[in-house]
């Protein structure tokens, strides 16, 4: 998988998991959408750990995770060639 | 507190570049039904909100609405970004040219800055849900204008996100309002006056 491919797979399932958040406020009961919401936010979770480990941090602290400071590293989100084209 | 993602929440690709259309979407940035709007409404209106549904619901759209203004803020860069001042005069988009250049400036496709007026913030949890679903309809019939307007799939499919984010919200508001329709009754009582 390539760069933007690993950082979509990133960007799906956050998506759907703050999709579900949002459902969840105005459903705090439900059961079911609670746990595809915990199903959703542990692939999340796997997919950000996994694009990090490849290529570097996607928030400011996981920079702390590294031998190197490389935060700073391009392409930021909107400069071109960031993401994937869908 | 916030914490910034480094990644958008949609895709943005732009392969053509186009000043009118970047003027155009601008207005979804800082203009009247944008998403800088947008985000300040709910991030605002929270503090006042007398239950937990609509204070965790104002902050997590809220918090959406700086991410749609962040894709945005890209379609606007990538549609524009670089362009020379002869093209900004063959698009008609000199007047935008003139003050802010090549960039990204929150305004409304007809050159007003940004505006708060715009927004309402009033401290009665019925009318900022009322006003939220009516803002969320506004900025989805901006979305609809842009896609008649634009011919420009890349630039479409993030307008259609966009404008789909919109209905789920308008859903959620709507929600927020019947869930439990005596939560607000206390709001209709005017024992203050």
């Amino acid at each position: 998988m390539s760069k933007q491919e690993k950082l979509f797979a990133v960007q799906k399932y956050n998506f759907a998991a703050y999709d579900m958040l949002l459902y969840l406020d105005t459903h705090p009961g439900d059961k079911k959408a609670f746990c595809m919401f915990q199903e959703l936010v542990k692939k999340f979770k796997k997919a950000k750990r996994e694009y990090e480990e490849a290529f570097g941090p996607l928030e400011a602290f996981n920079a702390a995770n590294f031998e190197e400071f490389t935060w700073l590293d391009s392409p930021w989100p909107w400069e071109r060639g960031a993401n994937l084209n869908v | 507190m916030f914490k910034y993602n480094k990644f958008l929440e949609f895709p943005v690709n732009i392969k053509n570049k186009n000043t009118r259309l970047a003027n155009i979407v601008a207005t979804q940035y800082g203009g009247p039904n944008g998403e800088l709007g947008a985000s300040l409404r709910y991030l605002s209106q929270r503090y006042t909100m007398p239950d937990d549904v609509t204070k965790g619901l104002l902050t997590d759209i809220g918090t959406e609405e700086l991410g749609h203004l962040e894709m945005v803020g890209t379609l606007v860069k990538q549609l524009s970004e670089g362009e020379p001042a002869e093209e900004w005069v063959k698009m008609n988009t000199w007047e935008y040219y003139a003050d802010n250049g090549a960039s990204v400036f929150p305004q409304s496709s007809q050159g007003s800055p940004f505006n708060a007026a715009s927004i309402a913030v009033t401290g009665d949890p019925i009318t900022n849900l009322f006003e939220d679903l009516a803002a969320e309809q506004k900025a989805r019939a901006v979305y609809d204008n842009i896609l008649r307007l634009s011919d420009d799939p890349d630039v479409n499919q993030v307008i259609r996100f966009l404008r789909e984010r919109e209905i789920v919200h308008f859903q959620r508001f709507g929600e927020a309002n019947h869930t439990d329709s005596n939560r607000f009754l206390c709001c209709y009582d005017i024992i203050d006056m």
